[in-house]
């Protein structure tokens, strides 16, 4: 049809006005063409108009928690707009260069790696630092525990995190167990061990897992999984300079849809402290990395729901007010945040992409309900991917979305 | 016949974007067909011909130098050892079946719960360690106590890891016997899964190949055993030490057995050497049988790894004399004559024994000398270390993290919680408890559970108060005559009680009182409650369960009980005992010299 540029342009307006997409400019949204393919780690669009992302350089400034490792006067700290991995490839160059003996190592990490994350790192460190390992995921696991054992840095990268089963006996039996078995004489503090971890929307069985519930039962390791870039940053400097081995997971999902202002000093963020994201009293939201982005989408829909689900949405709980926290560390969790939260809204509502059994979930349920039994309104309430493996086709039914959250917090409200 | 004319235009498949290896265009093979241009060492050939070592007989060679009498074999080289070394060499290797006889009996006779014997590899263990420099990182699986005691490792601390007492300072009581750790002796730690160590010791020894003090001086040693060389972790750690480079000793053991299962059935190659090539690395097969042996080609291995900062593979050929373990008895699976044979033809100590003897460095006198010397000092080492305790409970608890995360803090608490409780009327821990440091007050250094000021009690006790108070029905409790308010008392000025019960204490007759209380049926509900309030406002457990006990004083005293008075200043005087045993602990190390 021909318009006139004023129709046009009255079309444009009214379209924005109904909430319908404008007819998108190649730039804005990439049509996916042989030139310009889907990115492999996937990509969240609704992330752009997330408020718990950072865009300003005085917000990104106040992030609570931050300690900065270099002159603690902030009056002329910068920040730089970065995405996830960028801000995680600017923590790993800010602990080469702070450490002399620190060391960046795994498959592929020397032109890049497959999600960037070491981009230009062996070129300006040296590939004495910033090299490749043959593919072994159990000799990059043991290499590094000896060579943290001896008190060097190691940095080590499993290429995905559904990869890291191999490295299990390495982890669970060796590094978890160094300090406790030597009758403290021998320890890892300087092992950090990274890998992408949750789903990408196409990344069927063996890209998509969150294998953070097998590694909760190893005491000594650590576990701390990041939501943004900022948190990345900060909680991986921090990972490094822990005296303990850490298991740090990277939402791969978010290497590149989620972008902050992020401070360039380096600094770290607390471990084993959650962050009360929205503050609440009538219901606890407690979850970690991709999901705390589902249940924020879940939050708005409950707020004010689109026509569709104004029906099922009671007028009552729409002005609910609801607590939404990100756990950050897993493993050792932050109990007092999160018991401290569900004491005052006697609702708890927890979300994770790995499945049911064995999760995550079932572990803080069971803890919160031991200490809040008298005053909870609800069951402690998991929404989590099904007990199965991850399914190609099926991934949008599998990982829990938006209105399974939105559902499982109208039943847990209106219990 | 060659092509001529045609010239490589793409690159070597070997070549990446980066490029970091030159593109090998060039033959370096005699065929003459050339090469592959990503393989220019690899000749290129028209005979379809599958090889195979093991059955082209093409296994590798075993170094010797002594035969199994002890002479040098003609046309060997004997390494450059001194009188003292040779003697030092075979002391410690006389030292290794005195300990086993020892240590195996006394798990026989079940005073310690496990043990491993070296009879028969002692010349591996032993020749190898002699060929290092002391610093040199050695990493074990589970049979090399030889290093350690080559290394000066005190018989005291070999007694105190195997009994788990107090003064194990390389496991602290958490560890199976011979699962030593020592960092001073840079021995690593020895843990139960096998060949964890193989490529952990890769990065070990890309540590020393970064560390500027120790590049081009220290070594890393790696042992594990014919059957641990199955594992993936095998594979995985010469994959990358071969790779990524760094000064290391991979040292197989091949003692014929992995438990029962004999090397026939393990593996179908040209045993663990064979696999070196395979990697790349330079491979020798020796026989581990042979102290000379064993000790020069370790030295030369280590030339060759620290010189060229790489991994080199040593397989030494031996015979597992003892039983795998005091969990195995081999004669289960291998006859008895079999193992005294081999005790006969190839006998580590009486073949370099002889070699000494050849050379005038030793007698029979020695021999008689360095066994009784040897058999005296390992039994006063046992005898002490038998009559010390195990390690402060405490230590359950300890080292998991740098620090107690809160979970283990609550579950040291609620332990404790139920030694009280249960540690003198439950029988076995109540026996167990007495083989401890610190029995009867196994956490000196735990904090008490929240302390309960006393104006909290006043106030916890308040719904209490209203409530008997307002009961008419209820016998109008007896305040005891020692009831005051907040005053912060010292224990000194509590009556003295013997034995501390209720029945005795504090003026107050609580039986009467109790029962009055208690009688009364309309106060129960209430009083309920009144508890419910109390467990509820998150107060200190005991005092609910002070309650319970009929113990009205904690209510209405505002004191606390005798017998928790007692405890606190027992705990407060512990806390500082315990701060003098533990730099008393720290003191311990020093002089046993390691």
């Amino acid at each position: 049809m021909i318009l006139s540029r004023a129709a046009r342009s009255n079309l444009i307006r009214a379209k924005k006005l109904m909430r319908l997409p404008t007819k998108a400019r190649a730039s804005t949204v990439a049509a996916t063409t042989a030139e310009n393919p889907p990115p492999a780690e996937g990509s969240l669009p609704g992330l752009a108009s997330s408020a718990l992302l950072l865009s300003t350089r005085d917000a990104a400034l106040r992030t609570p928690g931050i300690a900065w490792l270099d002159e603690p006067d902030s009056a002329d700290r910068e920040t730089r707009k970065m995405n996830t991995y960028q801000a995680i490839r600017d923590a790993m160059s800010n602990a080469l260069t702070r450490d002399d003996s620190a060391v960046v190592f795994g498959e592929d990490v020397a032109f890049g790696g497959v999600f960037r994350c070491t981009m230009g790192l062996a070129e300006e460190f040296g590939r004495e630092r910033v090299f490749n390992t043959p593919l072994t995921e159990q000799g990059i696991a043991g290499f590094s525990i000896g060579l943290a054992a001896m008190g060097q840095t190691a940095i080590a990268e499993i290429q995905f995190g559904d990869y890291i089963f191999p490295a299990f006996d390495q982890l669970v039996n060796e590094a978890a167990k160094f300090r406790f078995r030597s009758g403290g004489k021998f320890d890892l503090g300087k092992l950090t061990i990274r890998a992408p971890t949750m789903s990408v929307g196409h990344g069927g069985l063996y890209h998509s897992q969150s294998p953070e519930g097998f590694f909760m039962a190893a005491a000594g390791l650590k576990i701390v999984i990041p939501r943004s870039p900022i948190q990345a940053k900060g909680l991986l400097m921090a990972s490094i300079e822990d005296p303990n081995p850490v298991l740090f997971f990277e939402p791969k999902i978010l290497y590149r849809s989620a972008v902050e202002q992020v401070p360039t000093s380096a600094y770290t963020l607390p471990l084993s402290r959650a962050e009360i994201l929205k503050p609440g009293t009538d219901l606890t939201i407690l979850s970690w990395g991709t999901p705390i982005y589902t249940a924020e989408t879940a939050m708005n829909i409950l707020a004010s729901p689109p026509p569709s689900l104004e029906r099922i949405i009671p007028k009552s709980i729409r002005n609910a007010s609801v607590e939404l926290i990100d756990l950050r560390t897993i493993l050792p969790w932050d109990v007092e945040t999160v018991v401290e939260s569900v004491k005052k809204t006697r609702r708890l509502v927890i979300l994770h992409e790995a499945g049911k059994i064995g999760g995550v979930g079932s572990d803080i349920a069971s803890t919160v309900t031991e200490r809040c039994f008298l005053r909870m309104e609800a069951p402690v309430r998991r929404v989590t991917g099904w007990d199965t493996p991850v399914p190609l086709q099926y991934e949008k039914f599998y990982i829990p979305d938006a209105i399974r959250m939105v559902d499982a917090m109208v039943e847990t409200l209106t219990y | 016949m060659r092509r001529a004319g045609i010239s490589v235009l793409r690159a070597s498949r070997t070549i990446s974007r980066a490029s970091y290896q030159t593109a090998a265009l060039q033959n370096l093979t005699a065929s003459k067909h050339g090469n592959l241009p990503g393989s220019p060492a690899s000749p290129l050939t028209t005979r379809l011909h599958f090889f195979n070592s093991v059955l082209d007989n093409q296994q590798i060679p075993t170094f010797r130098i002594l035969d199994g009498a002890g002479q040098v074999i003609e046309g060997a080289e004997v390494p450059e050892l001194d009188r003292d070394s040779a003697r030092k060499l075979y002391e410690v290797m006389m030292m290794l079946p005195a300990l086993d006889n020892v240590l195996y009996n006394s798990q026989r006779q079940g005073k310690i719960s496990f043990y491993m014997t070296s009879h028969g590899e002692e010349a591996s263990i032993v020749g190898s360690a002699a060929a290092l420099e002391p610093t040199d990182e050695v990493l074990g699986q589970y049979r090399e106590m030889g290093v350690l005691v080559w290394r000066g490792f005190k018989l005291d601390n070999i007694m105190a890891q195997c009994f788990g007492n107090e003064l194990d300072a390389a496991t602290k009581g958490r560890q199976m016997p011979v699962h030593f750790s020592s960092p001073e002796l840079h021995f690593h730690t020895i843990s139960s899964p096998l060949a964890t160590q193989i490529p952990q010791a890769a990065g070990v020894a890309y540590a020393l190949k970064r560390d500027p003090e120790r590049r081009g001086k220290s070594c890393a040693i790696c042992y594990f055993g014919e059957g641990a060389a199955s594992e993936g972790d095998f594979h995985a750690g010469l994959g990358i030490a071969s790779t990524l480079g760094g000064p290391l000793i991979y040292f197989c053991r091949n003692n014929g057995f992995a438990i029962s299962t004999p090397a026939a059935e393990q593996y179908s190659g040209d045993g663990i050497a064979s696999r070196g090539p395979g990697y790349g690395m330079d491979t020798i097969r020796v026989d581990g049988n042979d102290a000379l042996a064993v000790y020069a080609a370790v030295k030369e291995a280590r030339r060759r790894a620290v010189e060229g900062s790489k991994a080199v593979l040593v397989e030494a050929m031996s015979y597992r004399v003892g039983h795998h373990s005091t969990s195995d008895d081999s004669f289960a699976y291998r006859a008895k004559q079999e193992v005294e044979d081999w005790k006969k033809i190839d006998n580590p100590h009486h073949r370099l024994r002889k070699y000494l003897e050849s050379k005038g460095w030793w007698t029979a006198e020695d021999e008689e000398t360095t066994r009784s010397t040897q058999k005296k000092a390992i039994l006063a080492a046992f005898q002490g270390a038998e009559k010390l305790p195990k390690p402060s409970l405490e230590n359950l608890f300890e080292d998991v993290y740098d620090t107690l995360p809160w979970n283990l803090v609550e579950q040291r608490d609620e332990l404790k919680k139920l030694l009280g409780k249960y540690g003198e009327i439950w029988e076995p821990w109540r026996t167990e408890r007495a083989k401890f440091k610190n029995a009867g007050n196994e956490f000196p250094g735990a904090d008490e559970s929240p302390k309960v000021s006393p104006i909290m009690r006043l106030i916890a006790a308040l719904p209490i108060l209203g409530v008997l108070i307002a009961a008419p029905a209820a016998t109008r409790p007896i305040l005891p005559a020692n009831f005051r308010a907040v005053d912060g008392t010292a224990p000194d000025d509590h009556p003295v009680c013997d034995g501390c019960t209720p029945a005795n204490n504090s003026g107050l007759d609580p039986t009467h009182a109790a029962e009055g209380l208690l009688a009364a049926g309309a106060v129960a509900g209430t009083t309920a409650i009144g508890l419910t309030a109390i467990r509820n406002s998150g107060l200190n457990g005991g005092f609910v369960d002070d309650f319970k006990r009929g113990d009205l004083r904690t209510i209405f005293s505002l004191k606390k009980p005798h017998d928790v008075m007692l405890r606190e200043q027992e705990s407060r005087a512990n806390a500082a005992a315990a701060a003098a045993r533990n730099a008393e602990w720290t003191l311990h190390n020093l002089p046993i010299d390691y």
